[in-house]
């Protein structure tokens, strides 16, 4: 079974992802903030790592770019999720080192397209 | 999809009567600013268009002041277009199962000083299954209405409604939005006023609850003809 984190603040959102992916047949570790994001990464290796860009302690960004920067880490695939869908957000995004972009608000049928497309591209 | 929905209108009730209730303490402008990025994304996700945009609407302002500190009184200011959706009867945020649905496609934007009376219009368009979107500032308003043209704006002639009517007039914009405009002023002066910025009616309160939905409904058929003429051209 793939396993993905889910770094996303948005208690609400966190739970409807969660239950799409779980649904899909993904195991899923959530993390509510920048900084447990960071933790778990260390701690696991995931096929994907879904990451919102504005969360408390560390962002999206940040939280990339210290993925990065670990040893045995830094080929993860990371998906950015952000409200922020302005073409300058997503090249920063990009640019900082995540392999995919979605807008929100985002369907969940196109979450799950994407995320089969980045788990078997 | 419903119980998301309640869940976040419950999450947001909650986080704004911590934010803007009696005595509370300053907030942190990242903080609000994370906040309405979270709702922009999760209530468009799961289905509150209408808050997902209210909350788009009120960004930049939260962006310009990421780095300082809101007081509760500037922060409920900011915010009133959220309490007036939130305090809203569950059916005024769906709009989707109205006997009478014009299309949900159609959005009326409102502009009102009142957060109560924002959320009884809320409650009684709803049945016409439209998306509203409420907006606190007339900038805000005469941004969507350049960008985005609602089928329809209803608005304070006197707190906002005529400004945002003048600013449009003024940058040359040709609205094609429907406007309604609501004052407490009965008079041919303020009439004649808003016909000549662009109104299409002038409503006086004490507000007349069925006129402003006979109006409202006349405005939506209107705009569904010509929409509709528009295709049929292409």
């Amino acid at each position: 079974m793939k396993s993905i984190l889910l770094a996303e603040d948005e208690p609400i959102l966190r739970m409807l992802v969660v239950d799409s992916l779980e649904d899909e047949g993904y195991e899923i570790d959530e993390a509510s903030d920048g900084e447990e994001a960071i933790e778990k990464i260390k701690a696991k290796a995931y096929d994907l790592i879904i990451l919102d860009y504005m969360m408390p302690k560390l962002t999206g960004v940040e939280v990339i770019e210290q993925t990065r920067r670990l040893p045995d880490r830094a080929a993860a695939r990371i998906l950015m999720l952000s409200a922020k869908n302005q073409q300058a957000e997503q090249d920063k995004v990009m640019a900082a080192g995540a392999d995919g972009f979605m807008s929100k608000p985002f369907s969940p049928l196109d979450l799950i397209d994407k995320v089969e497309a980045m788990l078997n591209g | 999809m419903n119980n998301y929905r309640d869940a976040l209108i419950q999450h947001v009730r909650k986080q704004l009567q911590h934010w803007v209730g009696s005595g509370q303490a300053a907030v942190s402008g990242e903080e609000v600013q994370r906040f309405l990025h979270s709702l922009v994304g999760t209530a468009g996700t799961i289905g509150l268009a209408g808050l997902s945009e209210t909350a788009r609407l009120l960004m930049p302002a939260a962006e310009e002041r990421a780095s300082v500190i809101w007081e509760p009184d500037e922060l409920e200011q900011l915010l009133r277009p959220l309490l007036a959706y939130t305090t809203a009867e569950p059916a005024a945020r769906s709009g989707s199962s109205a006997p009478r649905a014009i299309g949900p496609e159609a959005e009326v934007m409102l502009l009102l000083d009142e957060a109560a009376e924002a959320a009884e219009l809320q409650r009684r368009i709803a049945p016409l299954g439209c998306a509203v979107t409420v907006v606190s500032m007339p900038e805000q308003a005469l941004q969507r209405l350049l960008a985005h043209a609602p089928d329809v704006f209803i608005a304070d002639a006197a707190s906002g409604g005529l400004d945002t009517l003048a600013a449009a007039v003024g940058k040359g914009a040709d609205l094609v939005t429907a406007v309604t405009l609501i004052g407490s002023e009965d008079s041919d002066r303020i009439r004649i006023q808003a016909y000549r910025l662009g109104a299409d009616d002038y409503l006086v309160r004490p507000l007349s609850y069925p006129l402003l939905i006979a109006v409202l409904e006349r405005q939506l058929g209107k705009r569904r003809r010509v929409v509709r003429d528009d295709s049929m051209d292409r």
